[in-house]
């Protein structure tokens, strides 16, 4: 029994000693930046992409400068599930957050549920098409460009180093490419969402009633004619003008058969008639150029 | 007086109305509006809008009955606010005393909010602050649709006449709403 003490204080006393050494190589570190070779050299340096790299991907100052790994997920969701099972024990996952220990983390790390009401407003400006997604952004600091940017954002493949060395490569670019002058503005995603909902509008009967085929018949269409504000506007503006003075009677005859055929009335001209009396009107000052005297139709009316 | 007036209309047209967007807390309207003060729990009110704004639910939901536990009504002061949140497993900065101003200002510089002492016996969130107007932003749970603006002498005495208390979580911020910025 007494034999048996001493080793097992000694094991107790190593083991101690062990706990309580510094930290000797930062291993996260070393996982965060992956297969890379910066070239240090003594000289001025810092503005190559791999120097940007290795800036970026360091051990944060202050929990200001921290990147944000967001992962939004939906239940009874398996790859959600090994996703979360993965961060909280695979290394490379590990050296990019740690979701037991947001202090020692080198990320601000959080879980969504994509069903929460409660945090759904969050993700209105991006497309998320699968579960779990991840989202890569960069710290609030604002050193990185704008925090709201999408540096990363892909699903999970099962492989966890995949997805870390995914993680850091986009990183490593995003970076390289603010070193190299990317300006951070404003650009619609690189394709077109689909419309989150269909937008309700009040039903309203077609004009000709839906119907394509068959086509409609000249006799089954009325011209409406437009109230001629362009005519009105010339007069008051410039004075006394014959374009616009026809215009207006041309409104005016339009307006009155209209009225007459929908009263039932007798019309004082047939068709053929009030047909070439509008021509004559229209050619009455042969200046094709004066858009106010001529009434538009604004569009065929089933009667 | 008619130059004034004209000159009041003019300033007001001009000055940027502030959202909810701008301060470290940048819970919409509507979210805000979920934590109207019912029934004296100001305490609860403010550390539940916290909860949402760093997704930790079991703070979030402190004013009702749900699976993260009883809901929390009425008057609190910090040891009650120790006792739920240990019961909830909600890790936060309990800060009583002279550092509050420091924890205030540290946690709105990381993207956090605080609920704080704010006006006589009462609690309120602190949204926002920007450091180069010295403004703080603070949304009251009687009004929780508008975000007030006070300079750093008003905000002073408005968190000093509650006595100096302010929660902060020990969660990580959320991030900024993420949008698509063509940078590859």
């Amino acid at each position: 029994m007494r034999h048996a003490f001493f080793p097992m204080m000694l094991i107790m006393l190593v083991a101690s000693v062990a706990t309580a050494l510094p930290l000797e190589v930062d291993s996260g570190e070393v996982l965060r930046l992956g297969d890379m070779v910066q070239h240090v050299d003594g000289k001025i340096h810092g503005d190559t992409a791999e120097d940007a790299a290795i800036e970026a991907l360091k051990p944060p100052a202050d929990d200001n400068d921290k990147w944000f790994i967001s992962v939004i997920t939906t239940r009874s969701c398996a790859g959600c599930i090994k996703l979360k099972q993965d961060w909280s024990s695979d290394p490379w996952l590990l050296a990019l957050a740690n979701p037991e220990d947001s202090k020692q983390s080198w990320s601000h790390y959080t879980v969504y549920d994509a069903a929460d009401r409660s945090q759904s407003w969050r993700w209105k400006n991006i497309k998320i098409v699968s579960y779990p997604t991840i989202l890569v952004q960069p710290p609030r600091n604002e050193k990185y460009g704008k925090s709201s940017t999408v540096v990363y954002q892909g699903t999970y493949g099962g492989d966890p180093r995949q997805l870390a060395a995914d993680i850091s490569n986009a990183i490593k670019q995003y970076v390289g490419k603010l070193n190299t002058g990317y300006t951070n503005q404003d650009v619609a995603p690189p394709w077109t969402p689909a419309p989150k909902e269909d937008r309700l509008l009040p039903f309203r009967p077609n004009d000709n009633g839906g119907r394509l085929i068959p086509p409609l018949v000249p006799d089954e269409v009325a011209i409406e004619v437009s109230f001629p504000w362009k005519a009105i506007l010339t007069l008051l503006a410039g004075g006394f003008s014959i374009p616009a003075i026809i215009g207006i009677v041309i409104w005016l005859l339009y307006t009155i058969r209209a009225g007459r055929k929908e009263a039932e009335k007798p019309l004082l001209l047939n068709d053929d008639v009030f047909n070439r009396l509008i021509d004559i009107l229209e050619r009455f000052d042969g200046n094709p150029d004066e858009q106010p005297r001529t009434p538009q139709p604004k569009r065929n009316t089933r009667r | 007086m008619k130059h004034a007036f004209l000159a009041a209309i003019v300033l007001a047209a001009c000055c940027h109305p502030l959202g909810a967007a701008d301060t470290a807390v940048d819970l919409p309207a509507e979210i805000r509006q979920w934590f109207r003060n019912p029934d004296g729990s100001c305490v609860q009110c403010s550390i539940g809008m916290l909860g949402v704004d760093q997704n930790e639910p079991a703070a979030a939901t402190l004013l009702w009955d749900t699976q993260h536990g009883q809901r929390v009504r009425g008057g609190s002061g910090p040891s009650r606010v120790a006792r739920y949140c240990q019961e909830r497993d909600i890790a936060v900065y309990n800060v009583t005393g002279r550092t509050t101003w420091e924890w205030m200002r540290w946690a709105t510089r990381n993207g956090r909010g605080a609920a704080i002492g704010a006006g006589r016996r009462h609690f309120q969130t602190l949204m926002g602050h920007d450091d180069d107007t010295g403004t703080w932003y603070v949304c009251n749970n009687n009004t929780p649709s508008r975000i007030d603006a006070y300079s750093d002498a008003a905000f002073r005495r408005l968190h000093l006449a509650s006595g100096q208390w302010v929660v902060i979580l020990d969660r990580p911020p959320h991030p900024t709403r993420p949008e698509y910025h063509q940078w590859w």
